[in-house]
């Protein structure tokens, strides 16, 4: 597997909940933060699809637009899942690091 | 909006370009215009998301219970306005033998009305109040919308418009017979039933609406109770 294969399956749902948690941002604004923070390069569709998705589960909001861009903004259930989803990755991150380091590679 | 970018954004099912197909464009113009992306990665990577949100909304319906909506409305309209609008009209034009002829073509658009009016009343009940007008299926909250903002009966005053239409088109006694026959059980059978029935079952919300909008005549909305 390759560094990009990895990345191309990251969730992109975590990576948006991601960006929303410290503020909510607009379509645009989400691209260059993820970008940023992930290094992942979301095209405008799937942004989209993925918002759509978040939008219908209730895990982020629309806000009223500002000269043509809307922001979102994540909710109570979204933080709620982020945390999980977090947690859990987390988790098992520490113990793949764990068995990385004491394993002979 | 440039042509192209239009033209794949009609690619999208229409609920989700509605909702999203404005905010999609203007975030292709800038990314394009940042050079963040090309207009033929972009133009690519819209089409297939096309396709993901087709797959979604084709889910969506046959899990939603959309489909077996569409097919319980269009059973109630097969049998119900199919055997009391088209079925028995016909029979009583032609018992005995009788051939039929056209006589009055003018009465054509007040058929398609009546029609138009009843798919209207069904589109409502389904969309509104997941149902359908047959009383076994009914829908499961008072439906104020369309037609219903302007008479709390429009199916019923539908099926007296196509069969007057019919007794006019065929100039038939008979058919006007059967429509006044019909105003007459309609009538008893709003008081005596359906009205106890839906003040039972919705209560003050029902209580409300027959309050405001009349039973038989029409009168136009007012702008409260258009939500």
């Amino acid at each position: 597997m390759t560094r990009e294969s990895i990345r191309g399956s990251s969730d992109r749902s975590v990576l948006i909940l991601t960006s929303l948690a410290d503020s909510p941002k607009h379509g645009y604004a989400l691209v260059k933060d993820i970008e940023e923070f992930a290094g992942v390069t979301l095209g405008a569709g799937t942004l989209y699809s993925a918002l759509a998705k978040l939008e219908r589960a209730g895990l982020v909001a629309a806000l009223p637009e500002q000269d043509r861009r809307r922001p979102y903004e994540i909710t109570m259930a979204g933080r709620e899942q982020l945390r999980e989803r977090l947690s859990e990755s987390a988790r098992i991150a520490a113990v793949g690091l764990r068995r990385i380091a004491g394993a002979p590679s | 909006m440039s042509r192209r970018m239009r033209w794949l954004l009609a690619l999208y099912p229409r609920a989700w370009r509605k909702r999203y197909g404005r905010e999609v464009a203007a975030l292709t113009e800038d990314l394009i215009g940042a050079g963040t992306a090309t207009p033929l990665r972009a133009g690519l990577n819209l089409a297939a998301t096309a396709a993901v949100e087709w797959a979604r909304a084709v889910a969506r319906v046959t899990h939603a219970g959309t489909l077996s909506l569409v097919v319980r409305n269009l059973v109630f309209t097969i049998v119900v306005p199919g055997l009391g609008g088209a079925w028995l009209p016909w029979w009583l034009l032609t018992r005995d033998g009788r051939s039929v002829t056209v006589a009055g073509w003018e009465a054509v658009p007040v058929i398609a009305a009546g029609t138009a009016l009843y798919v209207w009343c069904v589109w409502n009940f389904a969309t509104v109040g997941r149902g359908t007008p047959g009383p076994w299926d009914a829908p499961s909250r008072v439906v104020a919308a369309g037609p219903y903002r302007w008479v709390r009966n429009p199916i019923y005053l539908a099926a007296l418009l196509v069969v007057l239409g019919q007794a006019w088109l065929f100039m038939s006694l008979p058919l006007l017979a059967y429509a006044a026959a019909m105003a007459i059980v309609f009538h008893v059978f709003v008081i005596g039933y359906e009205e106890r029935t839906l003040g039972y079952r919705f209560g003050r919300d029902y209580l409300e609406y027959r309050r405001t909008v009349p039973r038989w005549l029409l009168r136009p909305p007012r702008r409260s109770s258009s939500a």
